[in-house]
């Protein structure tokens, strides 16, 4: 079975970009609209690959990394942040947050598929 | 995929124009003094958000100039650059540009004139000053289309002086490292040591040298060195050092990308048969990170091969100066970026001579003076009215001045109404989201959009509405099956519409769905004590009882309304604008909720009655006919209700003062029936005791000063400067056992 | 906000009566005073809420007072009036027995109310001792203040069910 991957942006539209470029390269997309849903969608469809926004109401992208990591079952699970923003200081937080790695938007299908197919093979 | 991708396009444009809403309203904010720090990340999240899209849809001078806008306001966030008025003003300026950038990015149009912006906000940069502090903004230019590591992306320099703030250096050495590519693609050789960082967070490096793989590269070694004793082995940790060779035509950022996600405390070395590059990083906050010597900066060892090794160069980036010293900065503009900073605190922030302005920003309490200004006039002049004489009355000059009034009133009112679009206009991707999470099909009908409402209201309704439509969907339409076997089209199908009604405005959600399920609300109240067990309670009741507080199907049921507010929020939401909600369900045809919305402040066509000493306005909207009725025309049908007979139609007849409670009250011989129509009980007879007359009247709301009080739509002050109440007839006349006992909390005095 | 301000140590207050109390809010707060007046009542409020009257052009709510802090209503005579007052950005008239007279107290004289037996909670701030002029200057003497806290007032609360 294909790869699950659960996208979590609180643009719809970002959303469904994502979902259109990651289904046409085969994997499976499930998408929450903030950190708070993401956790819950997490949990019910347990992806083998995150990715999430940084910049979000509710729950943000480092809360939503940090609340995963805490979960034992998610220790091992890539997560990837898909953000505009591109700082040293925002990229060490995710990191220290537990972020696997970091994609700058905008984002080309082609290079997207690439670093997720790295962490998520 | 063309099609699919328009349709996101197009949802793009929706989320751009809510992004510019929200922009506007926060920078409006911060124009008034409002600098707080919600405000301003508001206004950020918005700019970002729009600048994030833009740039996945390649509308390229919509992300231009949002980055740079938003570089602005991401300063302003971090309080690096204060948010004075001067600063707002420019920002609100950049707005003005932004918003033409989105329609010209929609419309396919030209991109508007922006270089006199764009200055403006590099000079707001700029004046920030501290050369240290500008690095941020010099390395903006381009992250586009780049997957990024953690940032320390393997630049070579060699910084010999580890002070956060002495970056200078930097630049000296790069010059070595501009052309490292000798003419000969050499081989290459690439060492790879993970750190026990590269195995947490989710990394797996054995994926990198996979990758490595199959680009053609072939391990040659593996260093095991580092494997400590079986018993000190911490299977978390990762200890060895593996060096591939790959073939050199492959690309070096090929390579490089292979590393984009390993942890940037690894050792990475990548180098050709001519030169060396080494990379180590390293974090010391992270003191996780520091337990071998084999990643310490160690100089550049390649003992397998005989290579004439060129300087090796490290980049040594501590933790707390990373902020400081951003890989982009080094990489893109090495030599110049001294300089360049050096010569722009010269250039002056300029004055404002943003282009000629096609509107202007009001101050919406100025608005709101000028409003109540109006109002005046309008009492003024129909106290004028009064005075006079029928004759003088006719006069042309007095029709002409109250016309004047009148659509001096009605202009200055649509300064602050807008189409209530705007609240609707995220309903279409909510549903589309909705549709997704929930995998039923919902069809939107849309009636009245362009109804006008005071802005103040729109903003307001926005989560009432979120709301009501996710239990729509979520409670009331049934799977395809199921709509089916009910012999229903398998899509369901949500109606919302907004008209004016009188003072009000009507908002109804009605879905096609199975309808409150009474049983299962029934038992849940019982179980979470809101009615006892025994308690009779009619089906009106019950439905009333899915916006009583603490009762909340919505956990239990799905996840999707669950999130965060039940429909009693969504109630106590719709009241505290002065609002009413409503609920009808049938059973098996679906539910329907009403919104009923004041025009906060409005002109209302009213009949001024009476009753004892108290006069009350009654929206004349509503008013169908005045009876008086003959002897025996109204007969009581029990001892607390009555009807009146009406060309053979029995019509109940409800006491204004009993509703009020007014003890004090004698109903005289004479008194009138006013017939009105209303949304909760039908045609309704009204007994007062007189009719004073009919006339306009300025809604003042009770709220300003107290708080809602059901069965008023507002009061309003008379020409002798009393006050007389004005009568929600919906709310009054609402059948008592009617919509819930809750909703008529109040009332029943 | 109107009795806390530590470093204006000095501080204006209008005192005025309820039967037999002597009370005191921040000056600052008054908009105006104004002879009685008979509200125009309203349905569904609590008896505390006489209705409402017209404050240049805006409708703003007239409190019983003395019912408000679990008193028994007070009796109207000539000297009854409103006090217009400011609370939070909304106004409230307030009626009261008679205005005394406005006096500058240190805040460091104000003590915290002990246990009054108040029904509302926390709407006094603390007591004072003043000079209570009275008609013979001669028989002025000291006397206790109560210094209300209007935020603790305000009706705009949504006030519980009254049905």
């Amino acid at each position: 079975m294909s790869k699950l991957i659960l996208t979590v942006d609180d643009s719809a539209s970002m959303r469904m970009l994502l979902k259109a470029s990651l289904a046409a390269q085969g994997f499976r997309v499930e998408a929450a609209d903030d950190g708070e849903h993401g956790l819950e969608r997490m949990h019910e469809v347990k992806p083998d690959l995150l990715i999430t926004d940084i910049n979000m109401p509710k729950m943000d992208g480092f809360e939503l990394i940090e609340a995963v990591r805490s979960v034992p079952e998610f220790r091992g699970t890539p997560i990837l942040v898909l953000s505009t923003e591109f700082s040293d200081e925002k990229k060490t937080r995710a990191r220290e947050a537990g972020a696997t790695g970091w994609i700058t938007k905008p984002f080309e299908a082609a290079k997207l598929g690439a670093a997720v197919r790295r962490v998520c093979p | 995929m063309s099609d699919e991708l328009d349709e996101i396009q197009g949802i793009f444009f929706e989320e751009c124009a809510e992004g510019l809403a929200v922009a506007e309203q926060g920078l409006s904010a911060m124009a008034e003094g409002d600098v707080s720090s919600e405000t301003i990340a508001g206004v950020f999240r918005a700019v970002h958000s729009i600048k994030g899209g833009s740039g996945a849809f390649g509308h390229a001078a919509l992300l231009a100039f949002s980055h740079r806008f938003e570089n602005v306001l991401d300063e302003v966030r971090a309080g690096r650059i204060p948010a004075s008025g001067e600063v707002t003003q420019t920002m609100l300026g950049a707005f003005d540009i932004l918003s033409d950038h989105v329609t010209a990015a929609q419309g396919g149009t030209e991109p508007p004139a922006d270089a006199v912006m764009l200055e403006q906000l590099d000079a707001i940069l700029e004046s920030k000053g501290a050369a240290s502090q500008a690095s941020p903004v010099v390395a903006a230019p381009e992250p586009v289309a780049e997957l990024d590591d953690f940032g320390f992306t393997p630049v070579a320099a060699v910084i010999d002086d580890f002070d956060p703030f002495g970056f200078e250096p930097v630049a000296v050495e790069l010059d070595d490292f501009a052309s490292p590519e000798p003419a000969e693609p050499a081989g290459w050789t690439v060492r790879f040591g993970p750190s026990r960082g590269a195995l947490a967070n989710g990394g797996e490096p054995m994926l990198v040298i996979r990758e490595l793989e199959e680009m053609g590269a072939a391990v040659t070694a593996v260093d095991t060195g580092a494997l400590p004793g079986l018993r000190d082995l911490d299977p978390e940790d990762s200890y060895f050092v593996w060096t591939l060779t790959l073939p050199g035509s492959v690309a070096e950022q090929d390579i490089r990308d292979c590393f984009d996600f390993v942890a940037p405390d690894s050792l990475i070395e990548i180098a050709r048969a001519a030169a060396v590059v080494m990379v180590v990083v390293e974090e010391p906050a992270a003191e996780d990170f520091d337990g071998f010597g084999v990643f310490e900066p160690l100089p550049v060892s390649l003992p397998d091969l005989d290579l004439a090794p060129a300087e090796p160069m490290l980049t040594l980036v501590p933790a707390a100066a990373a902020p400081a010293v951003p890989a982009p900065v080094v990489q893109a503009a090495p030599a110049k970026a001294a300089p360049a900073q050096a010569e722009k605190p010269k250039a002056e922030a300029r004055q404002g001579s943003v282009e000629v302005a096609q509107s202007i920003r009001v101050d919406l309490s100025k608005l709101d003076q000028l409003l109540n200004l109006v109002g005046e006039l309008v009492i003024r002049g129909s106290i004028l009215s009064d005075r006079l004489s029928p004759a003088d009355q006719e006069r042309v000059e007095l029709p002409e001045l109250s016309r004047l009034t009148r659509q001096i009133q009605d202009n200055v009112m649509s300064l602050r109404a807008q189409p209530i679009k705007q609240a609707f206009s995220r309903v279409p991707r909510m549903l589309r989201d909705l549709s997704a999470e929930t995998g039923k099909k919902v069809v939107l009908e849309t009636i009245g959009e362009m109804t006008e409402v005071d802005k103040g209201v729109i903003e307001k309704i926005g989560d009432p509405l979120t709301h009501m439509i996710r239990n729509a969907v979520d409670h009331g339409i049934e799977s395809a099956e199921e709509r089916l076997a009910a012999g229903k089209p398998a899509e369901g199908t949500i109606h919302l519409s907004a008209e004016q009604k009188g003072a009000r405005i009507i908002v109804r959600v009605r879905d096609d769905g199975r309808g409150i399920n009474r049983e299962r609300v029934r038992a849940k109240a019982i179980e979470r004590g809101i009615i006892s067990a025994d308690a009779p309670i009619s089906d009106e009741e019950i439905d009333g009882l899915i916006c009583a507080p603490g009762f909340s199907t919505a956990e239990t049921i799905s996840n999707i309304s669950g999130r965060g507010v039940g429909m009693d929020v969504v109630r106590s939401n719709v009241e505290a604008l002065g609002g009413r909600l409503e609920i009808n369900s049938v059973p098996g045809e679906g539910t329907t909720f009403t919104m009923a919305l004041p025009l906060t402040l409005a002109i209302l066509d009213g009949m001024i009655v009476r009753l004892g000493d108290q006069r009350f306005v009654l929206p004349l909207a509503n008013v169908i006919e005045t009876v008086q009725p003959e002897p025996g025309q109204v007969q009581a049908t029990s001892p607390s209700s009555e009807v009146i007979e009406l060309r053979g139609q029995y019509l109940p007849v409800r006491r204004v003062g009993e509703l009020f409670g007014m003890r004090s009250h004698r109903v005289p011989e004479d008194s009138l029936v006013i017939i009105v129509e209303s949304e909760t009980a039908g045609n309704v007879g009204l007994m007062v005791d007189t009719i004073d007359n009919r006339r306009e009247v300025v809604i003042k709301s009770l709220e300003d000063n107290l708080h809602p009080i059901r069965g008023l739509g507002g009061a309003t002050i008379l020409g002798d400067g009393s006050i007389a109440l004005i009568l929600d007839i919906d709310a009054l006349v609402a059948p008592t056992g009617g919509s819930s006992k809750y909703a008529l909390k109040g009332m029943a005095a | 906000m109107s009795t806390e301000d530590s470093e204006l140590d000095e501080r204006k207050i209008v005192t005025f009566t309820l039967g037999n109390r002597l009370f005191g809010i921040d000056m600052r707060s008054l908009i105006e005073i104004r002879e009685w007046e008979e509200p125009t009542p309203l349905p569904s409020v609590p008896p505390y809420v006489k209705g409402v009257t017209n404050l240049r052009g805006s409708v703003v709510p007239v409190v019983g007072l003395s019912e408000r802090l679990g008193w028994a209503p007070s009796e109207l005579h000539s000297r009854s009036c409103i006090l217009v007052v400011t609370i939070g950005g909304r106004h409230a008239g307030f009626l009261v027995d008679e205005v005394q007279d406005i006096v500058v107290i240190q805040g460091s004289e104000i003590q915290p109310a002990p246990d009054v037996e108040i029904n509302e909670q926390g709407a006094i701030a603390g007591l004072v001792k003043i000079e209570r002029r009275t008609h013979d200057a001669a028989a002025n003497a000291e006397a206790m203040c109560l210094l209300l806290d209007l935020d603790a007032l305000s009706l705009t609360r949504q006030v519980p069910d009254f049905a």
